[in-house]
């Protein structure tokens, strides 16, 4: 069993998300915006999933939040444009990877285990 | 030359002392011919300006003094001459020349007069020297032509008496055919008559200035096309009266260079706007693929859990709503999208029907009136008579809807919306006020900007409303626009229509 932290602004997102995974062994912690998820940091999730573009405080700047607390924790993005320059910025941050929206749930789920696992 | 100053005289016409030494000190050349054509007499002007002694001439026929080329023609006017003899100048508007004793030529006037000696008829010639002056005459042309400009000089009644070589290619006329016609035939015609008003005026008072200052003047060529020119104009006086010396300068050129370098101008800012309306297009392509990517993304994640075969119905059932939610949401930004296109390209089809906007506002009002309620908000309607308006009615109703749930999504609970439809300067306007969330400057500038969301989170829309909503509102020749006196203030939106007029 792992356990994902899933951020993004869009809640039908979270709750697709959400339903996509049933019947999966994960433990899901969902957040709406990056403030939310800092809050959840101490129910130790095992990875984070987290938007780009949100208001706000936006993915690249939740994940370098994130990681002065749990500089361990694996951070997966999701952007309807993970381009180049999105992915150096990222990468420069230890983003392990990049997932492009829209995306089909089992895939999503490979992925995240995939960098739950480094 | 009066006959009682000639004593009568025996040959070789000794006349008598006085003339003689008259004659001797006269400041031109004087030479006395007999009916034969032969020299009788010089002074020592004659002397000087031929460069032969007096007894070289006398006795010689009159044509060694001539060119040898005039000389027979000279025998046959010489007789003409005395067969009707009068005081008179010699070839009346011909150029004249002498022969100077080493063979050179000079230019000459020359006068005539017939003298009655007992020996029969002499003639006087009285010829005067004009090299300087033809020279003088010559630097002054060649002065003229070298001037830049066509350069045309009248006198007080307005005819030309001197033009130069650029006058002639100026203006297609040849010297002949300008000089002694009145000017007014270089202006084009419906000009000539107010021309010759001017004209008199600057010969009453005359000093030297541009003429027509501030107005773009006219020449007109012997073929009748006109040109535009500047003149400048300079009085000169001299002994016969007053002349006016006009330099005109064909400014077409300049023009079509100024004409150019608009039009250069012009294709430059189309140009820019052009690129302007690319980037525009391409920055809407890129922000319309983001918003549909945002309900494609949960409908594509909800795929999923329909194959999953212990999902309970509650689960079933809140998937389903996902799928509801987000494809209602991506067909009204379809819709969006195709209004927007419609109305960047210019072919918006306004369906156009009478109507009273203040019961369309009235109705739309009453119809958010429960949403009010529910949301604890105060809304009320100030309205007064029917107002009559020429517009797409069904468009004019989703502006309005779409102020009213703006106004209502960003007002809080507790707070008030107030709507008012009249009169305002001579159009029909319609203004809808909140005291809700209210704008800073930043989001005041993007308002109308599309996919630009006021307040990103707080309610969903498809960042098109007030984008589309403006478009329309342009399209009837309206305005719309927004006013707010800060974040935490409220916001004031505000659209026109022309009344109708029919």
């Amino acid at each position: 069993m792992i356990k994902i932290l899933v951020v993004d602004d869009e809640p039908d997102i979270l709750e697709a998300i959400e339903l996509s995974w049933l019947g999966e062994d994960v433990e899901l912690l969902l957040a709406g915006s990056g403030p939310a998820a800092l809050a959840l940091l101490d129910d130790a999730p095992d990875v984070v999933l987290t938007d780009f573009k949100m208001p706000g405080m936006d993915g690249l700047e939740l994940v370098a939040a994130i990681h002065e607390r749990r500089p361990d924790l694996p951070a997966v993005l999701m952007s309807a444009f993970p381009d180049e320059a999105l992915q150096r910025r990222g990468a420069a941050q230890g983003i392990i990877d990049f997932v492009a929206k829209p995306f089909l749930a089992s895939d999503l789920l490979a992925r995240v285990r995939a960098a739950a696992a480094t | 030359m009066a006959d009682d100053l000639l004593p009568r005289v025996t040959k070789p016409a000794p006349l008598n002392e006085g003339f003689l030494q008259f004659m001797e000190a006269a400041p031109d050349a004087m030479v006395c011919v007999d009916g034969r054509g032969r020299i009788v007499l010089v002074n020592a002007q004659t002397e000087r300006i031929f460069g032969r002694s007096r007894n070289e001439i006398l006795g010689q026929p009159i044509e060694v003094l001539i060119p040898s080329r005039y000389g027979g023609a000279h025998v046959k006017h010489r007789d003409g001459f005395l067969a009707d003899p009068h005081v008179r100048p010699m070839g009346l508007g011909l150029d004249l020349f002498a022969l100077h004793k080493d063979g050179t030529e000079f230019p000459v006037e020359v006068s005539l007069s017939p003298i009655d000696t007992p020996d029969g008829p002499i003639v006087a010639a009285s010829i005067r020297d004009t090299s300087e002056r033809v020279r003088a005459e010559r630097k002054f042309r060649s002065l003229l032509d070298s001037a830049p400009d066509a350069i045309v000089v009248v006198d007080e009644t307005g005819a030309m008496v001197l033009v130069n070589a650029q006058a002639e290619a100026v203006f297609g006329y040849s010297r002949e055919e300008m000089l002694d016609h009145k000017v007014e035939m270089l202006i084009p015609e419906r000009f000539a008559g107010p021309h010759e008003g001017h004209r008199d005026g600057f010969f009453r008072a005359p000093k030297a200035r541009s003429m027509g200052s501030g107005l773009q003047l006219f020449a007109r060529r012997k073929d009748g096309t006109e040109f535009p020119v500047e003149i400048s104009l300079s009085p000169i006086d001299i002994d016969e009266g007053r002349l006016v010396a006009a330099a005109v300068r064909d400014v077409s050129a300049r023009k079509a260079a100024e004409a150019q370098a608009r039009e250069a101008e012009e294709q430059k800012r189309q140009l820019e706007q052009l690129r302007a309306i690319d980037e525009f297009r391409a920055r809407f392509i890129n922000a319309a693929a983001h918003e549909l990517y945002t309900p494609l993304t949960p409908i594509a994640a909800t795929l999923k859990v329909f194959q999953n075969p212990t999902l309970r119905p509650e689960d079933r059932e809140r998937a389903m709503q996902i799928l509801g939610r987000n494809f209602t949401r991506l067909e009204g930004l379809v819709t969006d999208l195709l209004e927007a296109a419609r109305f960047q390209s210019g072919s918006v089809n306004l369906n156009k029907t009478r109507f009273d906007l203040t019961e369309l506002v009235t109705v739309a009002v009453d119809s958010f009136d429960a949403a009010a309620r529910e949301g604890l908000i105060d809304m009320t309607l100030d309205a007064s008579g029917p107002l009559r308006v020429h517009a797409d009615e069904n468009r004019i109703n989703q502006v309005v809807f779409n102020l009213l749930s703006n106004a209502l999504k960003f007002t809080a609970a507790g707070g008030a919306i107030n709507v008012r439809v009249g009169l305002d300067e001579g159009v029909a306007s319609v203004v809808v006020e909140d005291d809700g969330l209210g704008l800073d400057d930043e989001q005041m500038e993007r308002l109308f900007t599309p996919f630009h969301r006021m307040h990103e989170g707080v309610a969903p829309g498809s960042g098109l409303g007030l984008y589309i909503a403006q478009g329309f509102i342009t399209a009837h020749e309206g305005r719309l626009w927004a006013t707010s006196q800060g974040p935490g203030k409220g916001a004031r939106f505000q659209f026109t229509l022309p009344l109708d007029d029919a």
